[in-house]
């Protein structure tokens, strides 16, 4: 089974910063109150990015960067076997991996200096 | 002897004594110590017209007279002196300590799109502190428009104009947000319609820089301005002019010199780096917006973080050509991309005084921001 959650109708057209504190419809607040759960069902999980104003770094750092440290993923597999990015734009797809291979470079390091 | 008590009291300086005496020893004893008594009685008043300067009477309306030219950074080709002017003006409304400021607009007769937001911000500020304010509405038609459009004048209580229809007047925006958490919907009055927003990277400019605003640039620190809790405390404007969009965010938050120091024993690794940077630039204000540019430092100083000026820059890149700035307290820095040319260019240099915050800066023709559509792709491996 795949969910598939569409940021602009789902949570906002309007995408905020990083965390809850300092911003409304935040990356941390997207990533807690709908793709955890989502993830948590056991279901595979497709982001579908488009119809929004835009996304700042930090938004898209938190979901998916911070999905691979709250999940504890260590591989490229385990991320794509239970998330997926939908998107028409070329760009957000790239910087959303990039967050996500740039966390898995980290957990890689981090297992490897303990 | 009663002279000699005058000296010690210092009323009289005793080598200012000696010359009097020099000169006027053809005078009789009671005639010098007249001259000698009104002397100092002159200086005396003098003292007090002097101290009777900096005090506010109560309910009293202190005018202050603003510049022709709204700017903060002069063109090369321009005269430095308006900046500086301007800025002083700026300092002297930021450093307002009374209850009613008037200000005489009379005389404005250009504005900057981003010193006029420093301005506007500055009002809001005072107002917010419960400084009544008042102006004197502007003589050019052009800029009373201006100053109807962008809200300034009725931030002034001035009349406002009878018709904003000029051309370069009538696309003036403006938004604002508290200090305290970003709203993103509000930047939405700075988003083009002709502008499709799902194809456009000035959104995600800034969201960023006002994220930065709140997280940053309103830390805790000695030099932080105080805030009530609901107080606006970002601004942003956005021009569309000859077909160039000029759009730009303002906090009068603490600046990248102090929500970012630079401080070389904690970042062993950029020193060399950094010396290098340090023997080209002057002013910590430049060196910090720099050091923040190049390493995407960040204050928290964690590895995922530090990102907010890259998405800053892509607005201008996304576009192909166009100007990307920052203003923070005393220093600036420019990114320029012109089109045909692979390479942007970027420079930095000092302001002729301080905006006391910090200010985003992008301007790029409006056709050129307009991307073709891409096809929609799947999948999350690259």
């Amino acid at each position: 089974m795949t969910t598939t959650l569409h940021v602009a109708q789902q949570f906002s057209k309007f995408p905020g910063g990083r965390y809850r504190r300092i911003s409304e419809f935040s990356g941390e607040e997207f990533r807690e109150r709908l793709l955890e759960p989502a993830l948590r069902s056991g279901e595979k999980v497709t982001v579908d990015l488009d119809g929004v104003a835009g996304y700042g770094s930090s938004f898209l750092e938190e979901v998916f960067g911070g999905i691979v440290r709250t999940m504890r993923w260590i591989s490229r597999e385990q991320v794509n076997s239970h998330i997926a990015i939908e998107t028409n734009r070329e760009s957000w797809r790239l910087e959303a991996n990039e967050y996500i291979d740039d966390e898995l470079k980290r957990s890689e390091a981090r297992k490897v200096s303990a | 002897m009663k002279i000699l008590a005058a000296v010690r009291r210092r009323i009289v300086s005793p080598l200012h004594w000696l010359a009097w005496d020099h000169n006027l020893k053809k005078l009789g004893y009671g005639r010098k110590v007249w001259l000698q008594r009104r002397d100092c009685k002159v200086r005396a008043q003098t003292r007090r017209k002097r101290s009777n300067a900096h005090q506010r009477i109560r309910g009293a309306r202190d005018t202050l007279l603003a510049p022709s030219y709204f700017t903060i950074a002069a063109a090369l080709n321009e005269r430095s002196e308006a900046a500086r002017h301007f800025l002083a003006f700026l300092r002297r409304v930021r450093t307002f300590r009374g209850k009613h400021l008037c200000i005489d607009m009379s005389r404005v007769g250009r504005l900057i799109v981003n010193a006029a937001l420093l301005f506007k911000a500055e009002l809001c500020y005072l107002s917010a502190r419960g400084v009544k304010l008042s102006g004197k509405p502007a003589t050019k038609a052009r800029s009373q428009q201006v100053l109807t459009q962008t809200g300034i004048a009725e931030l002034l209580s001035i009349p406002l104009a009878k018709a904003v229809d000029r051309e370069d007047t009538l696309h003036w925006r403006h938004a604002s947000g508290v200090w305290t958490r970003a709203q993103p919907s509000r930047l939405a009055a700075l988003l083009d319609p002709e502008l499709d927003p799902t194809k456009s990277s000035l959104y995600t400019g800034m969201i960023e820089s006002v994220s930065n605003a709140i997280e940053h640039a309103y830390a805790e620190h000695p030099s932080r301005r105080h805030l009530l809790p609901e107080q606006d405390g970002w601004w942003g404007f956005q021009q569309l002019r000859d077909g160039v969009l000029s759009t730009c965010i303002c906090d009068l938050g603490i600046g990248f010199t102090n929500a970012l120091p630079v401080r070389l024993w904690s970042e062993p690794d950029l020193l060399h780096k950094l010396m290098a940077l340090w023997t080209h630039v002057k002013g910590a204000d430049v060196q910090s917006i720099l050091a923040a540019i190049e390493y995407g430092r960040s204050s928290t100083n964690a590895p995922q973080r530090g990102k907010g000026l890259r998405d800053a820059h892509r607005v201008v890149d996304d576009a192909g050509e166009g100007h990307f700035q920052i203003a923070s307290n005393g220093g600036f820095y420019f990114y320029k991309r012109e089109p045909g040319k692979k390479d942007a260019t970027m420079g930095t240099r000092r302001l002729q005084g301080s905006i006391a915050g910090t200010i985003y800066f992008w301007s790029f023709p409006l056709k050129s921001q307009i991307l073709p559509a891409e096809p929609r792709v799947q999948g999350a491996i690259p």
